[in-house]
């Protein structure tokens, strides 16, 4: 973690070192054989540097205070100074009267411009930001802190680099689900490890974690569908065409690179829609899919702790209750959610000369990018096939768009783990199950080991997780309990999102685009800057 | 670990800064000893000290005598090459030997303890892994800036300008004694006289009278 980070600010380092060690203060101080010399000069620049020395031939010095003047015809300087001998041993300090045929050496000096002032300046930049930071993380811990279980094929990834997250959503036992992933390319070895971290201010009870396999063909890939279905799919098209209201996002949406597409929220209400269309070159003739790498971006986070922060004291009650009587509480908690909204996608069908509904592409979390497929429905294209995304401004992130041809759903090989460890001490556990579920703290991290039918890069895989995870209550949260607000969330979330449509603009301006953007640093995100 | 490796070298990089013989910034201008010189002769001999005179022949060099300044600047071989005047801590040093050196004439701020702070970004959770090196970077580059600062050496400052910093820029007196050469440390010893020098003058001098800053007739 810490090695890529400082390997992405080498640069950046020699060069901030540079530059500081190269700020230094030259031409303070002039020295002059006589004082014509010194008058000469001084007369030709227009200026003289305040500060007088007078260096007599027998190592004696006379040092004037700023104020002093050059009596030329009388060949005499004199000032307030002190004169100190050759040892510097007994200053005298008073009106001084120097002859200039006594003086070997004159020397004069500016004052600096307190070159402090710089250093002091950005220590104090830093300070603040840090103080700001911080006192953001503590009032929203999640943005801060990760959230949900976190997989990954490399035990020494950080989150930027997560391969899959577990069920985000399930912030109750009565909400536990289930949740796939899709994995990238596994190692070329039949024993895969995969390490679990809660990264987050959170207990996770994880009920279950399994591999669900497909064989590799040739051409070909499987998808997983919005609906957690698998299809077998081929002749992946890039768009040739991807615009929003920012104009061409074309080379943002051609590969699953991390370069990825968003928008800021609108900044009159959260809940704003806003359109992105695609173009493929390819006619309708066989059953297509339009295959979609997204995830969200922090707007759903800020909602979720805004509702826990707007509870106070009362978090654990709210929590208890939708626990034990569900109900309008958690309708109302969930509510939201359904008010943003997923990624609606339609499809422009030539003959009826309209956008045709296809489905709702959703996945709730803002870490691990999802990819996904949803089948399209049959509509008559001609040339291009148009889709159009519509989904709440601000709320999704989009990195590669597909036009796929669907072949057929396919059924997984489902591997459970074979072996379960703490990957610092090392010591197995037992596996879990619902009614002996592994619950990890934070900074917890402990590796799966699954036994692959053969190596593990012949296999397209998707990793589940079953279970549900508790957040842990902050002492912050006390502090800013607002019911109003909060049954304003749950009853007009409209005016919810118009009212704090600033505050979550703040939050978004040093989190979206500091937070996120600073992954990415070769390359360039596209986003909307309004 | 490559954090904490840098941690360290900034660290230590940073820690020789704040030499207390010599003056702050701003009241260099009253200063009546020397800049501070560390020198290097092609045999491998090392000085550092005040610097007494520098002319066409070579530098002289008062070594210091406060152990805190003279770390691993003791002399190595070839000795026969420096001239050691007196007895005393008084040194020559020819310019034609004379191969690199670095001139400190005010003393710079410590701001390596800064960078101490660089671990509350762990505070900061997951955005600790770009605030912990932007801390790191900000503050190093603070520490090394500042303990730089006030400094010139053989690219900045050449060998016939070295006079200029020295406590006699118009050469060594003649008659010198070396061995009442004393190292200096401006604002404690002998600038008591000069604090109470300022003392009188700020009882004496009206203010807004005297003659015109710096003015020549």
């Amino acid at each position: 973690m810490k090695n890529k980070a400082l390997n992405r600010w080498h640069l950046p380092l020699v060069f901030a070192l540079l530059v500081l060690a190269s700020c230094q203060h030259y031409f303070f101080r002039t020295t002059y054989d006589s004082a014509n010399e010194m008058l000469n000069r001084s007369k030709e620049t227009n200026q003289i540097k305040p500060f007088l020395k007078a260096h007599f031939k027998n190592g004696e010095v006379v040092i004037f205070e700023n104020e002093w003047e050059m009596d030329s015809s009388q060949q005499y300087i004199t000032g307030q100074g002190t004169h100190y001998d050759v040892y510097r041993k007994t200053p005298t300090y008073g009106p001084q009267k120097v002859r200039i045929s006594t003086v070997s050496l004159f020397e004069t000096n500016e004052r600096l411009k307190n070159p402090e002032m710089g250093r002091i300046g950005a220590l104090t930049v830093i300070g603040a930001a840090d103080l700001a930071v911080g006192i953001f993380c503590i009032i929203n811990p999640k943005a801060c802190f990760g959230s949900c279980p976190t997989f990954y094929l490399n035990p020494n990834s950080n989150y930027h680099h997560s391969d899959a997250e577990g069920f985000s959503s399930a912030i109750l036992p009565r909400l536990a689900y289930s949740d796939a992933d899709a994995l990238p390319e596994l190692p070329a070895t039949s024993n895969l490890e995969i390490t679990m971290k809660n990264e987050a201010m959170e207990t996770h009870v994880v009920r279950g974690v399994r591999l669900k396999v497909f064989p590799k063909e040739d051409g070909k890939t499987v998808l997983q569908s919005h609906d957690h279905r698998f299809y077998s799919v081929k002749n992946g098209l890039k768009p040739v065409k991807a615009e929003g209201h920012e104009g061409d996002l074309l080379p943002a949406l051609l590969a699953a690179d991390r370069f990825e597409r968003f928008s800021l929220a609108h900044p009159n209400s959260m809940k704003h829609r806003e359109t992105v269309d695609l173009e493929f070159e390819s006619n309708a003739s066989a059953p297509l899919g339009l295959q979609l790498h997204f995830r969200q971006t922090l707007m759903s986070t800020f909602l979720f702790y805004s509702a826990m922060d707007d509870m106070g004291d009362q978090f654990s009650d709210f929590f208890a209750e939708m626990e034990s009587k569900g109900g309008p509480l958690l309708k109302r908690f969930q509510r939201i959610q359904k008010e943003l909204g997923g990624i609606d996608v339609s499809v422009w069908d030539e003959e009826m000369g309209k956008w045709v509904f296809a489905g709702t592409f959703g996945e709730f979390g803002p870490i691990a990018i999802e990819n996904q497929l949803l089948r399209l429905p049959k509509f008559k294209a001609h040339q291009r096939v148009k889709v159009r995304l519509n989904m709440n401004q601000g709320l999704w992130r989009l990195d590669a768009a597909r036009l796929c041809t669907v072949e057929k759903e396919v059924e997984p090989l489902v591997l459970q783990p074979t072996e379960l460890r703490d990957r610092y001490s090392g010591k197995s556990e037992q596996l879990p199950s619902t009614e002996k579920p592994l619950v990890t703290n934070p900074g917890r991290q402990v590796i799966w080991k699954f036994s692959l039918p053969s190596a593990g890069n012949q296999w397209v895989a998707f990793l589940e997780s079953e279970g549900y995870y508790l957040e842990w209550s902050r002492s912050e949260w006390v502090k800013d309990k607002n019911i109003a607000r909060l049954t304003q969330m749950g009853v007009s979330p409209e005016s919810y999102f118009r009212k704090n449509a600033k505050a979550y603009k703040e939050y978004e301006k040093t989190m979206e685009r500091e937070f996120w953007d600073s992954r990415y640093s070769e390359k360039q995100v596209v986003y909307e800057g309004r | 670990m490559k954090a904490v490796k840098i941690f360290l070298l900034l660290l230590i990089l940073s820690s020789c800064a704040g030499s207390k013989v010599l003056p702050r910034y701003d009241s260099m201008n009253y200063n009546y000893y020397g800049a501070q010189i560390k020198a290097n002769d092609q045999f491998g001999n090392a000085l550092k000290g005040e610097l007494i005179a520098a002319n066409d022949s070579g530098i002289w060099v008062l070594q210091n005598f406060d152990k805190s300044q003279v770390v691993s600047w003791g002399f190595r071989d070839h000795q026969e090459n420096l001239v050691k005047i007196d007895s005393s801590n008084f040194y020559f040093m020819h310019l034609k030997d004379l191969e690199t050196y670095r001139i400190k004439y005010a003393r710079s701020k410590n701001y390596a303890k800064m960078m101490l702070l660089a671990p509350i970004t762990f505070a900061h959770g997951l955005i600790s892994v770009i605030s912990f090196p932007v801390n790191l970077i900000v503050t190093g580059s603070v520490a090394i800036a500042g303990s730089r600062a006030y400094q010139y050496n053989e690219f900045d400052l050449p060998k016939e300008d070295l006079h200029q910093f020295a406590r006699y820029p118009s050469g060594l007196p003649e008659g010198l004694n070396p061995k009442m050469l004393n190292n200096g440390v401006f604002g404690s010893n002998l600038s008591s006289p000069w604090q109470k020098a300022r003392d009188v003058k700020n009882q004496t001098t009206p203010k807004n009278e005297g003659p015109k800053r710096g003015a020549l007739e």
